[in-house]
């Protein structure tokens, strides 16, 4: 385990967005496996289990005079987008009409199958934050503070 | 009760184990203090849960 691995910035943006897109990959890269395999296993079967719930993620639609315009649609979009990979999929899925998954808004499950997909999303929301925070930003600290610490040496 | 009532409770039951378990495997290193601080928030939840459903089964009788 190496939960205290600090990357270089422009890495652990990287990261960070491949974290968002496949969860729990950036603490698999940084040898946190236990760690970024629970997540990708917690994240993943939530999100399947909503496909199977017959779910897909929606665009909302953002024409405020219309009737299906509100601010739940666009907040569980934004929820659900937190599932990087697997919500673009979704997109590409209804935009090609690709046939691969079966989502039917009438579905009496449709709703419990979107709280599926929102929970997933908004769960990786909190561990890309999280990734962010023990390798990028506690190594920017870190390199800010051994910058500092000559200088107050010298002085 | 009906099927989908089994599933919503179900649901109930597995997305709250599965958010308190992130939030178990975010905060801690060892699985020990993971799955005890995630049981401890998953009771907590599913009491304040049921404590709802019991007071809205009171408020609608």
């Amino acid at each position: 385990m190496d939960s205290k691995r600090r990357l270089p910035f422009g890495v652990g943006l990287l990261l960070t967005l491949a974290s968002w897109i496949v969860p729990g990959s950036g603490f698999v890269v940084c040898r946190n496996y236990w760690r970024g395999l629970a997540i990708f296993a917690l994240i993943t079967t939530t999100f399947f289990l909503g496909l199977l719930l017959h779910g897909t993620v929606l665009i909302p639609d953002f024409y405020y005079r219309s009737p299906s315009f509100n601010v739940v649609n666009l907040l569980t979009f934004i929820g659900q987008m937190g599932n990087g990979g697997a919500s673009l999929f979704c997109l590409a899925h209804d935009r090609w009409n690709w046939r691969i998954l079966q989502s039917v808004e009438t579905d009496p499950r449709f709703d419990l199958a979107m709280l599926y997909l929102l929970v997933s999303g908004c769960m990786n929301y909190f561990c890309v934050c999280n990734f962010y925070d023990r390798h990028v930003a506690a190594g920017q600290a870190d390199r800010q503070q051994s910058a500092e610490k000559p200088a107050k040496d010298a002085s | 009760m009906t099927l989908s009532g089994w599933l919503h409770i179900g649901s109930c039951l597995y997305l709250g184990l599965v958010v308190t378990v992130i939030l178990g495997v975010l905060e801690f290193d060892e699985w020990r203090p993971i799955w005890r601080s995630a049981l401890r928030r998953w009771f907590k939840l599913i009491g304040g849960l049921i404590l709802i459903g019991v007071l809205v089964q009171l408020l609608s009788l």
